[in-house]
Formats: structure tokens, C-alpha cells, sequence
């Protein structure tokens, strides 16, 4: 394969650029592709790739071209002629023809001989960091011989790698005295998964012996329990006869008590309550009474000193009568008259102010002496004299403009044009010319790639393709009814074959067995005892006739040969009826063979008439008439496509001729109507073009006599708009002359007036102004006279004189006012306040009687001195009654202790007087309460393992894990085993592989390195190093391992072994396109030229591609390589 | 009248796959049969049957975990309560269990035998007779009992029926003579691949495993639900599985990178989810070596894309390599050489000595997986493998 074509039609920056790298041949085939830095090269290479294997997901070169737009194409030479490919950025189907038709990846992936996108890259094409990197990887390989050799060229290097990785996962999986393996701690956790499992799997044996550790712990349970119960009862008499013991101590006791205790009766049972009541509420009471004298005593005092003022209470009820006298304007009189007291003065320096401002500002409008009254202007005459004022200057304005547009629109009118006869016939003839649908040159092209089209799908086909087409193509469903009928007709013929040929390999066994039968078990037959007893009998009766000796022998003999025959035939009958039976089943199988023979034949015939419909078929396709059904419908296809592009292409010829006749008709008639208008027709090629010049001319002057008529009427509507303006004016001015007429300000002028209607409002409102301050003056004065008038009495009272102020006069009235009601008040309260007193002193008089009473009531019958303190008295004797109760409750307590307890056991256990017994006791119950508590807990837990054995899923789970450890072991297992085979066959396939390969790669890679290097190594050699090899290079006769060589010699021998790798491959699978991309850079010239001399070397077996940016190696590259082709980038 | 039929439960066994330690699924998994027993007893309630049929190796030995007869015990409670009576024979797996050892299992059950081959129930008798050693070689259909005249005569059996090639016959029996015996349907069991036959108005249905436990049981999952009326008698599956078994083709033809792997992958793991049940899926890769690309990404590929297809596991992956690698490929010329190799005698005489010590380090039950009988296998998937990782596999050139 070779590249003849690279086009980038949407690449990178590229749009529709093809590398044209020639036609090959000659004594090379070497293209230098010459570009400056950023020129494209690597561009052009990413291309290349991109077509061969897809576009990347992540593309760099879509920064013009969004990446789904991108697209890129070649012509590549082939064994099979040229084939031109495009590739998308589609996920599926990126590979296509040139018109776009699905082409099968494995098309290019046998041309590449199933090369990969990385191995293609790496075998096939070179850079200059892939050379470093293939010198690094000499280093690296420290003289493996091996390695080196095949290093980036034969494609085995990487093995190594992956063969160390395969191993460790062998031994992941499983090494000798591996602890840590994935089988050593997958067996360790099912030695733990089995311990568990023995725990928890509740086999029958295990259950049995839960169940009996359940009914042990339930007997203990129970006799611990009666131990338990038998203690506690001993326990518990024993502490009823300690109780009893100690209750009868006790009673004896309180009636000691009691002998001391005054008689008489119990208390009632709230003696306590009523007692304690009755001498609190006595003391509260008296001490109540002493209280109560004492504050009638302070409030006879306090009344004494007290003195009532009239006067005081006169003088308020005239103060109330001022305050409450109103003004004239219904406001109240005092406030009135507080307020004159303190504005009257202001007021009226505030007024004699503006009415001093009034009159200078009346002097400076109407001149000195004007009267003020008569420059005021109130605010109805000011507003109507201003608007109209402004409207008189509106409407001169609005006049003036209007004058103005009027004699701009009747200057502009331009001169009078007029249209000539037959304009529109032209327009008209135009129009139709550009309306008509078809392009007949567009049209003429469509046709011809359609007449292409035609031919291209009719090639391949026969010559009277379309004769076949016209007489009438089989339908598809006909050619599936014939195939499928022809295959089962096939199908049948194939299988009686097959079942005619089973039976006679049948046949033949049964053949095979028959004759082994006779020959083995030397079965006599019935038929021959019947023909030796015939010729015994014959002889016999030669015997009988001639009674010699010779007849005697030979019937001797028969009748010793019958005997014979006959001891034979008794003891072959098993061998016989085995010989039957063969005999029959070969029967039958030949019987069969025969049938299977009709069968065969009968399908023969059957297939006769498919066969026959398939042929007609064949020839209604013009296929031959051996023809499989199989293409039928592939040459059906092809005909119909044929015939449907033929048709379109028909189609399209008839359109055009109807296209161009449409447009000669129109043609015409727009140069007849151009006639009409001019008097000459146009003439010559350009005579169309004339027309349409002369009905553009036409079409300005139309538009320029449509402005004229716009402009006049425009005229006639300023006129008018002038006069209605004038009208308004003079309206204006007639208003206004109304409005001043008498007045002072008739004769100032519109403007003037506009001016001076800030100062008459000033005016107005300090006139005004002065006029208010007027009537507030003399309302101030009015109160103070009215409040004077009225305060009189009151001024008199108090001491004051008449014109005392208003506030004074008022706060020595309310001060005295207030001092008499204050009195007055304090003596009343007083007087209530000792009269309560006296009624709560008699009311705690009667208490303390009550509270004796109740006491007396109390402790009636009880032996009590006279004169005894109640409350100590109330104590003995509840003292007493508390003991005869405790007596009672005690004697009760001890009956009920004996209660439960036979009689004479407990009589028995109170007259026992052991001190320690009743702890012995009590010991022996902890005790057995302990074991009983033991007991219970392993019954429960008994149970509670049963229960857990049952409940739970027992060795489930460990179960499942273990199968599911087990699985995963069995496949890692597998795979280690597999793994372990695989490296087995690669590591000895690896090794035999290099040997094959190991001498022409070194004699090929010595011839390379010694032409780059100019001779100065001129050969490489393999030495040996212990078990292995090393490469060395010769210089000066001396060896240099490659890892010892220099970074340069080393990037050298690298591009020697791709070379050899190159020549090797081609050799071996055919010659691909091997792509470099500036890797002479750090050549000098002489190793360059030496460089480029091999690239003409493998151009001779191949296609070599160069990507330089150095004009010096194009130039060079001429001189050595004969036959270059040089591309250039721009 | 409406009967609920299955065999080979195989209680607690436990199932044979990885799947059983995946995270998303191993929880779903605890105690399988248990679980399938349990939704087995909720379908006889629900369809409100007159008695559920246990056709053989309802345990997995003779020597049940008793928590397993326990757990049978609790759900034949649940069968109890809801008057549902149980009828079970024993086959050859369970043939040594003495169920009566702690007493009754429960009320509903009743275990015939050949002292008591027949339970009746409504207008239906169950003629049975279970398993009495673990490996019977003759018919037990000559001791059946005829059918009762007038009634519905089921017959409940252990058998293999004809057999199959390398499998031992367990109480054989023709089928033609099963239908010659007169009964209106027979609840078999024995093999655990689902099959019904339908001959002359008798139903005779093997229901199969109704839960599988390796990949080698992909076809049951279920129990028969049986109806029989004047209208005759019909048989329905009832399924029961939690996680099924299947083998599943991926076909890579075509495909050459790791997305259109991918794609293949989820699409053919996403036809396998089932939104009701588990999927443990061995799948069979085929293709070309390039198609198939490095065997390991495929599998970790397969894995990844399991993860994101609910419910469906990757057991395992299986190569089929449709063609060999291309002739120019250095690795093309490998596995050539390894293939011409590996088929001499003495490179499978030292594979054979290299697996004695591989063989040896494993758990026994496991051992046979590098059988001798399996060495061709392992010799040819091995090499066809490596050659798969070699021709992809290659970090550098």
C-alpha cells in the first residue's frame, strides 16, 4: 500500500488542501515534505493517522473546524487498484468512499496487516523525540542482545513486560511457602469459615445435647427452687416469734407509762386544733385591743391641730368662674388673654414692617405716588392679564414658523417630468424573465453529474442491462420464493446424499461383519450339511453299484466329511444364528441403501424445476445461467439503481431543454417592449443587459415624478395651516387688550408684563400680609380688656393691683385655692379613721370572751387544776391518750405476726432463745436464693442457645461463604493455571521467535548503522556475556557496547535497527508508508546525506515519507535520492 | 382444585458464585432456599392451594442442620395456620433423613411412603413414595397404587425418568409408562431443568430447581402452580428465584475500542437485568483478537459495567476467539508459534508435571478444575489467552 493522495479537506487550519505525493515508480519512491515551523507538517501527519484509524474523542486539531465537522481523505494505491477513503468524526461509520458509502474498517485494517494505531505509529513513522526515546531504550537494555535488536522494530521488545506481569500473577495467586497468596489466605479463611461453621451448624448431635443441657438446667432450676422455699419458710417463723418476742416487750412498756396520766375521758379527737385555736385567738385579740387605743388617741391629736380657710375655698370658686368664661371667638378667655400678654408687641411690629415693604415695591412698579390699593392686583386679574400675555407670544411664534416651512417646501418643488408609452410592458417582460424557476447552466451541470452518476452505477452491469429493465425485472419476493426454494431443494438433495451414503457405510460394515463372521467362526451352514449329505447319498449309491474299493474310500470319505460337517454344524449354531442375524440386518441395510438410492434420485428431480426457475431468473438479471440465487438480489439492486439513476438523468435532460426554451420565449418579448420604448431594439449579446439598464433609467424617473406630486401637496397644506395661525394671533391680542384695558398696567406691553409677574404677586402678598397682622392686633387688645374686666373681685382678694399680669394673677389664686381644699380634706379623713378603730376594739373584746369558752368546752371531765395553763394541760393529756393507743396497736400487731403459722410450731420458735439462730436462718435463704439464681441463669442460658440454634440460620451463612470463597478460588485457580500455560508456550515461542529473526535483523542493522555512520562503525556484532549476549558496534577495530556509545551514535543505531525493522516487515508482509518528521535535525551533512541515502534505499522497496522544516535537507535530499518529489506546505 | 409443585429445593445448600461476596447483592442472597421457601408458602396463601407438593430432595443431605428442618418447620407453620396441608416425599438426597426424629415437623405435613403412599384432600388423592436409600436403580412405579376410581389421582415421584448420558439412573422410569398409569398428573422431581409433557390428557411436569446454585443450573427458578378441573389440568410457572444463572454471548464484531466494548457490554448486561430478580452472568466474549482486546480490561470492563446495571453480576468471563491474530503482528507470529507448540505431546507432558504442584496446594473440592480431564481446555484457552494479552497488551514496541 502506498499513499497517493492525503486531502485535508476540514483539518486544522487546512480547508480543501490536498498533499499530492505522485505516482511512485521510478528508480524510488521518496517525498520530502517541505514546510517552515507551523506550516502543518505534523498537521498532515496527525491526518494520516486520523484516516487510517479514527479520530481521537479529544481532537487537537477542531480549533477552525468543530471536531464532527472535521474531515479528511487519501487515495491509496493497492494490490487492487486505487481506493479513495474519507474519514469522519462519527462514532460509527467514520470510514467511507468517496461518495460517502460505508467502507468496512477491515478493508484498511488487511492493508495495514493488522497494525494498530500505536504499533502503526511506532514501527512506521519517526520523530525526533521517538528517536531519543529509542536511544534511551538502547541504554536501558544494557547489551541484551535480544532486546536490542528487536528494540521499536520487530514489535517483541514489550513481551518481556508482559510476561513479567503474567508471571506475578501467577505467583500472586499461589507460590511454595507463600503466606500471603491469594490461595494461602483463601485456604486460611476456610479454616476459619470451617471452625465456625462447627459452631454454629446445629447438627442433630449438637441439638440433642443443646435440648438435654435445657432439661438438666430445668430439674436443678426446680430443686433449688424448693431448697429456696423450704429455707425462707424456717426464716420467716423464726423472724415472726423475733417479732412477737419484741412486740410483747414493748407493751409492757407503755402501761408502765400510763400508770402516772390524769384521769378522765379521751380527748375528742380535734381537742389539739380547737385548744391551740382558742388561745392564739386570745392573744391576737388583746394585743388587737391595745393597738387600737393607741390610734385613737394620735387621731384626737392630729384633729386638734387642723384649721379650715373659707376665705381659700371662696377665692377657688372664683378662680373656677374666670376659667371657665369664654372669649368671643368661643375660645377660652384666660388663654385669650395670657396670649395678648405675650404677642401684642410683636404683632404689631410685624405689621407696620410689610406695609412699609408694600408701598416700596408699588413706588418701583408704577412710579412714585401710586396709590398701593390700586398697583395690588388681585390674583384672578394677574393670572388672565399672564396667559394671555403668553399666548399673544405662542401664537407669533407658532406664525412665524409656519411662513418659514412655506417657503422652504415651495423652494425645494423641482421641474416637471413625465413617463413615456410602454414602461410597464418592459417592467412586466423583466420580471417574468427573472421569475422563471430554472437555471438552465445549474441545470446543465445537474445533468451532466447525472449522466456520470448513470454511467457509474451501470458499470459492471451487461449491455443490455436496460433492455432487461424495460422487459420487466423480477420482484424481490421472486427471487426469495426461488432462492429459498432452490436452497431446500439443495438442502434435500444434500441430505439424501448424506443419508444414501450412511446407509451404504452401513452396508459396507454389515458387509465387513458378514465376511468376518464367516471367516472366523467357520460357521457350517444348513444349506452345506444338505449338500454333503447329498453327495454322501450320491457316493453311497456309486458305492452300492460298483462295490470297489475306490468308491468304498471316496464314500468312506464323504460320510467322514458329512460327519464332520455335521459335528461342525452342532456346534456353529451360535456362530450361525449370529451369521443369520448379520445376514438380516444386511437385508434390511440393503434394502435401505436401495431406498436412500430412490430418495437421492427423487430429490435430484425435485431440484430440476427450482434449478430451472432459478435460470430464468439469472437470464430476466442477465446473470449466466449457472448463477447462484445468492446474487440475484445484489444484481437485482444494481439494476434497479442503474435504471433509476438513468431515469433521473433522462428527467434532467428534459428539464434543461424546457428551461432554456422558457427562457429565449421571455427574452424576446423584454427586447420587444424595450423596442416599443427607445425606436431601436437592442442589439448584440449585451441586448437583454440593455433593456434592463433602460428600465432601471425608467424606474428613477418614476420615482422622481411620484416626489414632485408629494412636494406639491405638501405646499398646499403649509398655506393653509398659515392662514389658521394668523387668525389665532389676532385672537390673542384682542383678549389680552381686554384684560389690561383700566388698568394701570394698560400700556406696559405684553413682554413687559410677562417680566414684572413675579413682583405683582410679591406685591399682592405683602399687601395681604400687612391687612392680616390688622385684625390679630386688635383681637389681642380685645381679650386683655375683657379678662381685666372680669378679674376685678379676684385681683382685689389677693392683694393685686388692676393691671397686674394675667399669669401672676392667675398662679396666686390656684395656690391658695389649692392650700384650702388640702386642709379640709385631712380633717375629714381623720374623723373615718377613728370611728373604724373604735368598732374593731369592740370587736376583739368578744373574741377573747368566745375563746374561753371553747376551751372550758374542751377539757370538760378531765382532772385539771384550776388555773392551769391550757396548753400544758393539753399535752398530759394527749401524752395519755397517745399510749393507750400505742398499747392497743401493739397487742393488734402481734396477733396478726402469728397469723399463717401453725401455733404451736411459732410457741415453740418464741421459746426458743438461741441469740444467733435467726442469722443461721437467714444465711441458709441467701444461700439457696444464690444457687436457685444459678440455676435459673443456666436454664437460661440452656434455652437461650437452643433458641439462638434454632432461631438463627445455623451454618448458613458460613456455608454460603465458604461456596463462594471456593468459587472464586476454583476460577483464580483456573486462571493462574491458565496464565501459567500461556507463559509457558510465550516464553518458548518468544525465544524461538528471536532466534529466527536474531541473523538477518543484526546483517541489516550493521548495513544501515555503517552507511549513517559513513563507515566510521562499520560492523555490529553479537558477543557473549555469561548466559546471555550483547550488541556491540566496531570502531576502529575496537567493539563499544551500545549502552557505552554516545547519545548521538545511540539515537543513530536506534534509526539502523527501524530500518532493518522496516526492510524486515516489508519482506515479510508488503510495503507500507514510513513517515519521519524531522529527525535529521542533529545530523551533520554528511550523516544526513548518509541518512537520506538509506531513505532512498527503502524508497526502493516501499514508500518513505520525509516532514522537514530545513530547506538544506530538500536541497540535499535532491543530490542523493533519485527521483525525489518534494511538497511543499505554505 | 389448585396445587403448588416443586422440587429439589435443596435447603440451605449453598449457591456457587461470586456474587455471593459482591457487596450489592450478597445480602440480598443470605440464606437463598430459605428465602425461596418463604415466597414458595406465600404463593400457596396467595393462590389459596389445596395442599403444596414436595417432590424430593427438599434438604440437600441426610443430615439436615437441624435449624434447617427448623426453618421448614416455621414455614409449614405459616402453611398451617392458612389449613394448607403439605405433602412431601423424599429423594435421593434427603432419602436418609428421619423427619420424625424430634417428632412431627408440623401439622401440615404429611411424608408418604411406601407403608402410606396416599393423602387425600377435597376431591384429590396424592399417591407417593419417596427415596428410601440414597441411590435406587429401579422403577418404583410398579408400587404405586392404581388411581382412585372417581377422584383426582396425582402421583408425587423421584426419578430421572430415562435418564441421561453420564448420569446415574435413580428409580428410572418411561415416561410413556407414567402416562400409561392412569393419573391425571405427576409432580415429578430429580433434574433440575424445568421440562413439561403433555400426552393424553395427563400433565406430567419436572419443575426443575427453583433456585439455581451454579452456573450449570440456568433453567427452573420456579415452582408449578396446577390446576385441575372439568376442563382438565393446566400447569403454570410460579417464579420463585432471587438470583438466576445465565450464560450470556457478547459478540464484539465490528468494535475496536474500549467505548464500543463497553457499549456491547451494557447493552447485552442490560438485556439481562430483570427489575424482579438477580442476574449471575458468565459471559462468553467473541470476537477477534482485536476485537476482544486485552482479556483482562475486558473482564474489568465487564465488571465496571455491572456495576451500573442494577442487579446484575459478572461471575465470569469467557473468551471465544473467532480468528487468530493478523499475520503481520509480531505477536501474530507468536501465538502461531505458541499454538503449533502447545498441541505437541511433550509441551502437554509439562503442563501436566506443572499442575501436579498447582493441583495439589488447593482446597480438595476444588482440585478437579485442573483435572487431567481437563487439561486439553486449559492448555487451549491458556494459550489462546496470553496470545490475546501479548497481541494487546504490549506497553511499548
Amino acid at each position: 500500500m502506498r499513499l497517493r493522495h492525503l486531502d485535508l479537506v476540514r483539518y486544522g487550519r487546512f480547508t480543501d488542501r490536498r498533499l499530492d505525493f505522485g505516482p511512485g515508480g521510478g528508480e524510488g519512491d521518496v517525498t520530502i515534505v517541505y514546510g517552515e515551523n507551523e506550516a502543518g507538517k505534523s498537521t498532515a501527519f496527525s491526518a494520516w493517522l486520523d484516516l487510517l484509524f479514527g479520530l481521537p474523542l479529544q481532537h487537537p486539531y477542531d480549533f477552525v473546524h468543530a471536531r464532527k465537522d472535521l474531515l479528511v481523505g487519501a487515495t491509496l494505491d493497492t494490490d487492487e487498484g486505487p481506493l479513495t477513503l474519507r474519514r469522519t468524526g462519527q462514532r460509527q461509520g467514520s470510514l467511507t468512499d468517496e461518495n460517502g458509502r460505508a467502507v468496512d474498517e477491515r478493508r484498511l485494517s488487511l492493508l495495514l496487516h493488522g497494525l494498530d494505531r500505536d504499533a502503526y505509529r511506532t514501527r512506521f513513522s519517526l520523530d525526533d523525540a521517538v528517536l531519543r526515546q529509542g536511544g534511551e531504550e538502547i541504554a536501558r537494555a544494557k547489551g541484551d542482545l535480544g532486546q536490542l535488536l528487536h528494540a521499536g522494530s520487530s514489535g517483541l521488545s514489550g513481551f518481556a513486560d508482559l510476561l513479567k506481569q503474567a508471571e506475578d500473577e501467577v505467583e500472586a495467586f499461589h507460590k511454595p511457602r507463600g503466606r500471603t497468596t491469594i490461595l494461602a489466605e483463601g485456604r486460611n479463611r476456610l479454616k476459619e469459615i470451617d471452625a465456625a461453621l462447627a459452631e454454629s451448624r446445629l447438627d442433630p448431635r449438637r441439638f440433642d445435647a443443646l435440648r438435654q443441657a435445657v432439661e438438666i438446667a430445668d430439674r436443678d432450676c426446680r430443686d433449688a427452687t424448693t431448697v429456696c422455699d423450704d429455707a425462707r419458710r424456717h426464716l420467716a417463723l423464726r423472724e415472726a416469734a423475733d417479732r412477737r418476742r419484741e412486740l410483747a416487750r414493748r407493751i409492757d412498756e407503755a402501761r408502765a407509762a400510763l400508770a402516772g396520766s390524769p384521769d378522765g375521758p379521751n380527748l375528742p379527737k380535734d381537742a389539739m386544733t380547737r385548744v391551740s385555736v382558742a388561745v392564739d385567738r386570745t392573744v391576737q385579740a388583746q394585743e388587737a385591743q391595745v393597738e387600737a387605743e393607741a390610734t385613737i388617741a394620735q387621731a384626737d391629736e392630729l384633729l386638734s391641730e387642723l384649721k379650715p380657710d373659707p376665705e381659700g375655698i371662696a377665692i377657688g370658686e372664683m378662680l373656677a368662674g374666670l376659667e371657665a368664661a369664654l372669649f368671643d371667638d368661643g375660645e377660652s378667655l384666660v388663654a385669650r388673654a395670657s396670649l395678648a400678654d405675650a404677642d401684642l408687641g410683636r404683632r404689631k411690629e410685624e405689621r407696620d414692617n410689610a406695609r412699609a415693604a408694600a408701598r416700596r415695591l408699588a413706588a418701583a412698579l408704577a412710579g412714585d405716588g401710586a396709590e398701593l390699593a390700586e398697583v395690588v392686583l388681585p390674583r384672578d386679574v394677574r393670572n388672565g392679564i399672564r396667559e394671555a400675555a403668553q399666548d399673544v407670544r405662542e401664537t407669533a411664534r407658532s406664525l412665524d414658523q409656519a411662513q418659514k416651512a412655506l417657503e422652504d417646501a415651495r423652494a425645494e418643488l423641482g421641474e416637471v417630468e413625465e413617463l413615456p408609452e410602454g414602461a410597464e410592458a418592459l417592467a412586466d417582460a423583466l420580471g417574468a424573465l427573472d421569475a422563471l424557476p430554472d437555471d438552465p447552466s445549474a441545470l446543465a451541470r445537474d445533468l451532466k453529474e447525472r449522466e456520470a452518476e448513470a454511467r457509474r452505477r451501470a458499470a459492471g452491469l451487461p449491455s443490455v442491462w436496460r433492455d432487461l429493465a424495460d422487459a420487466g425485472l423480477p420482484t424481490a419476493t421472486e427471487l426469495r420464493v426461488a432462492e429459498r426454494a432452490l436452497q431446500a431443494a439443495e438442502d434435500d438433495v444434500s441430505a439424501a446424499a448424506e443419508r444414501l451414503h450412511e446407509a451404504q457405510e452401513k452396508l459396507a460394515g454389515s458387509d465387513a461383519e458378514l465376511e468376518g463372521e464367516r471367516l472366523v467362526a467357520s460357521v457350517v451352514t444348513d444349506e452345506e450339511i444338505v449338500e454333503t449329505r447329498a453327495e454322501r447319498d450320491r457316493l453311497w449309491s456309486s458305492h452300492r453299484a460298483a462295490l470297489d474299493e475306490q468308491s468304498a474310500e471316496a464314500f468312506a470319505a464323504a460320510m467322514r466329511g458329512d460327519d464332520d460337517l455335521r459335528d461342525r454344524h452342532a456346534r456353529s449354531t451360535e456362530g450361525r444364528v449370529r451369521l443369520a442375524r448379520v445376514q438380516a440386518v444386511r437385508t434390511t441395510q440393503a434394502a435401505e441403501v436401495e431406498r436412500r438410492r430412490a430418495d437421492a434420485e427423487a430429490a435430484r428431480q425435485r431440484q430440476t424445476a427450482p434449478a430451472e426457475a432459478a435460470q430464468k431468473l439469472a437470464a430476466r438479471l442477465g446473470l449466466d445461467a449457472d448463477a447462484i440465487p445468492s446474487v440475484f438480489s445484489e444484481r437485482l439492486e444494481a439494476v434497479k439503481t442503474a435504471l433509476e439513476a438513468a431515469l433521473l438523468a433522462e428527467q434532467a435532460m428534459v428539464h434543461l431543454h424546457e428551461a432554456q426554451k422558457a427562457r429565449s420565449e421571455a427574452e424576446h418579448t423584454v427586447l420587444r417592449a424595450a423596442e416599443g420604448i427607445s425606436g431601436d431594439p437592442p442589439a448584440g449579446q449585451d441586448a437583454v443587459a440593455a433593456a434592463r439598464r433602460l428600465h432601471r433609467a425608467l424606474e428613477e424617473r418614476r420615482i422622481r415624478i411620484l416626489g414632485r406630486q408629494d412636494s406639491e401637496k405638501m405646499v398646499r397644506g403649509l398655506e393653509a395651516q398659515k392662514k389658521t395661525k394668523e387668525k389665532a394671533h389676532a385672537d390673542a391680542v384682542a383678549t389680552y387688550e381686554a384684560r389690561v384695558s383700566g388698568l394701570w398696567c394698560a400700556d406696559l406691553g405684553v413682554e413687559r408684563i410677562l417680566r414684572i409677574g413675579d413682583d405683582l404677586a410679591e406685591l399682592a402678598e405683602l399687601h395681604g400680609k400687612a391687612r392680616d397682622l390688622d385684625r390679630r392686633v386688635d383681637l389681642l387688645e380685645a381679650a386683655r380688656a375683657a379678662f381685666d374686666g372680669r378679674a376685678g373681685a379676684l385681683r382685689d382678694k389677693l392683694g393685686l393691683r388692676e393691671d397686674s399680669p394675667v399669669d401672676e394673677t392667675l398662679r396666686l389664686a390656684r395656690e391658695r385655692t389649692k392650700s384650702a381644699a388640702e386642709t379640709a380634706r385631712r380633717i375629714e379623713e381623720t374623723r373615718r379613721t377613728r370611728e373604724k378603730v373604735e368598732a374593731e376594739r369592740e370587736r376583739q373584746a368578744r373574741s377573747v370572751e368566745r375563746a374561753a369558752e371553747e376551751i372550758a368546752t374542751v377539757f370538760r371531765g378531765q382532772e385539771i387544776a384550776p388555773g392551769d395553763d391550757p396548753l400544758g394541760a393539753l399535752r398530759r393529756l394527749l401524752d395519755r391518750d397517745g399510749l393507750r393507743t400505742e398499747i392497743a396497736e401493739l397487742n393488734a400487731e402481734r396477733a396478726r405476726a402469728a397469723e399463717g403459722f401453725d401455733a404451736d410450731a411459732l410457741s415453740a420458735e418464741e421459746a426458743e432463745t438461741d441469740p444467733v439462730r435467726t442469722d443461721t436462718l437467714r444465711e441458709a435463704v441467701e444461700d439457696a436464693e444464690t444457687d436457685r439464681e444459678e440455676a435459673i441463669g443456666r436454664r437460661g442460658e440452656a434455652r437461650q442457645a437452643l433458641n439462638g440454634a434454632l432461631g438463627t440460620a445455623g451454618g448458613v451463612d458460613q456455608g454460603q461463604e465458604r461456596a463462594a470463597i471456593l468459587e472464586e478460588l476454583r476460577e483464580a485457580a483456573r486462571r493462574a493455571a491458565m496464565t501459567r500455560i500461556g507463559l509457558m508456550a510465550a516464553s518458548g515461542a518468544l525465544r524461538r521467535l528471536r532466534e529466527d529473526r536474531r541473523g538477518p535483523m543484526l546483517a541489516s542493522a550493521e548495513r544501515a548503522f555503517a552507511r549513517m555512520t559513513g563507515g566510521e562503525w562499520p560492523r555490529l556484532e553479537a558477543q557473549p556475556t555469561g548466559a546471555g549476549e550483547r550488541l556491540v558496534g566496531i570502531r576502529d577495530g575496537q567493539p563499544v557496547a551500545a549502552d557505552a556509545m554516545s547519545t548521538g551514535t545511540r539515537g543513530q543505531l536506534y534509526l539502523a535497527l527501524r530500518v532493518a525493522g522496516h526492510t524486515d516487515f516489508t519482506a515479510r508482509y508488503g510495503a507500507l508508508p514510513f513517515l519521519t518528521d524531522d529527525i535529521l535535525e542533529t545530523f551533520d551533512d554528511t550523516r544526513a546525506a548518509a541518512a537520506l541515502s538509506l531513505t532512498a534505499e527503502m524508497g526502493r522497496t516501499g514508500q518513505a515519507i520525509m516532514f522537514t522544516h530545513h530547506r538544506h535537507l530538500v536541497d540535499l535530499g535532491r543530490e542523493v535520492i533519485p527521483d525525489l518529489h518534494v511538497v511543499e506546505l505554505e | 382444585m389448585k396445587f403448588l409443585h416443586v422440587a429439589d429445593l435443596h435447603l440451605d445448600s449453598p449457591l456457587r458464585t461470586q456474587a455471593a461476596r459482591d457487596s450489592a447483592m450478597g445480602e440480598g442472597l443470605r440464606a437463598a432456599s430459605r428465602q425461596v421457601l418463604k415466597r414458595l408458602v406465600d404463593a400457596a396463601l396467595a393462590e389459596d392451594v389445596d395442599a403444596v407438593l414436595f417432590a424430593g430432595d427438599t434438604f440437600d443431605n441426610g443430615v439436615a442442620d437441624v435449624a434447617s428442618r427448623a426453618a421448614l418447620a416455621t414455614e409449614l407453620s405459616r402453611l398451617a395456620r392458612g389449613g394448607i396441608p403439605a405433602v412431601l416425599i423424599q429423594g435421593n438426597h434427603d432419602a436418609l433423613l428421619d423427619l420424625d426424629r424430634y417428632g412431627p415437623v408440623s401439622d401440615a405435613l404429611t411424608v408418604l411412603t411406601p407403608d402410606a403412599p396416599t393423602f387425600r384432600v377435597g376431591e384429590a388423592s396424592i399417591h407417593g413414595m419417596g427415596f428410601t436409600a440414597t441411590h435406587m436403580a429401579e422403577s418404583l412405579l410398579p408400587r404405586y397404587p392404581r388411581p382412585d376410581p372417581g377422584r383426582w389421582n396425582i402421583g408425587l415421584m423421584h426419578t430421572s425418568l430415562d435418564g441421561a448420558p453420564g448420569h446415574d439412573p435413580y428409580a428410572p422410569c418411561a415416561l410413556a409408562d407414567l402416562v400409561g398409569h392412569g393419573f391425571d398428573y405427576w409432580a415429578l422431581g430429580h433434574i433440575h431443568k424445568r421440562a413439561v409433557h403433555d400426552a393424553d390428557g395427563t400433565l406430567v411436569v419436572m419443575p426443575g430447581i427453583p433456585q439455581g446454585r451454579s452456573i450449570r443450573e440456568t433453567e427452573g427458578g420456579s415452582a408449578t402452580l396446577v390446576e385441575i378441573d372439568l376442563q382438565g389440568v393446566r400447569a403454570r410457572e410460579v417464579p420463585l428465584e432471587l438470583l438466576r444463572f445465565a450464560r450470556m454471548p457478547v459478540g464484539f464484531s465490528g468494535v475496536m475500542d474500549q467505548a464500543g466494548r463497553d457499549a456491547r457490554l451494557r447493552a447485552a448486561l442490560e438485556g439481562l437485568a430483570d427489575g424482579e430478580i438477580m442476574i449471575a452472568a458468565r459471559l462468553e466474549a467473541s470476537g477477534s483478537p482485536a476485537e476482544l482486546g486485552d482479556p483482562r480490561m475486558l473482564e474489568a470492563q465487564a465488571r465496571e459495567a455491572a456495576e451500573s446495571v442494577n442487579g446484575v453480576f459478572v461471575d465470569r468471563v469467557r473468551l471465544r476467539p473467532t480468528a487468530r491474530m493478523l499475520d503481520a503482528e509480531a505477536a501474530g507470529d507468536l501465538s502461531e508459534l505458541m499454538r503449533t507448540d502447545a498441541v505437541t505431546p511433550g509441551f502437554r507432558d509439562e503442563v501436566q508435571a506443572q499442575m501436579v504442584d498447582l493441583r495439589a496446594a488447593l482446597p480438595a473440592e476444588i482440585r478437579d478444575v485442573l483435572g487431567d480431564d481437563r487439561l486439553d481446555e486449559l492448555i487451549e484457552t491458556g494459550v489462546a489467552t496470553m496470545a490475546l494479552r501479548l497481541g494487546t497488551g504490549r506497553t511499548d514496541q
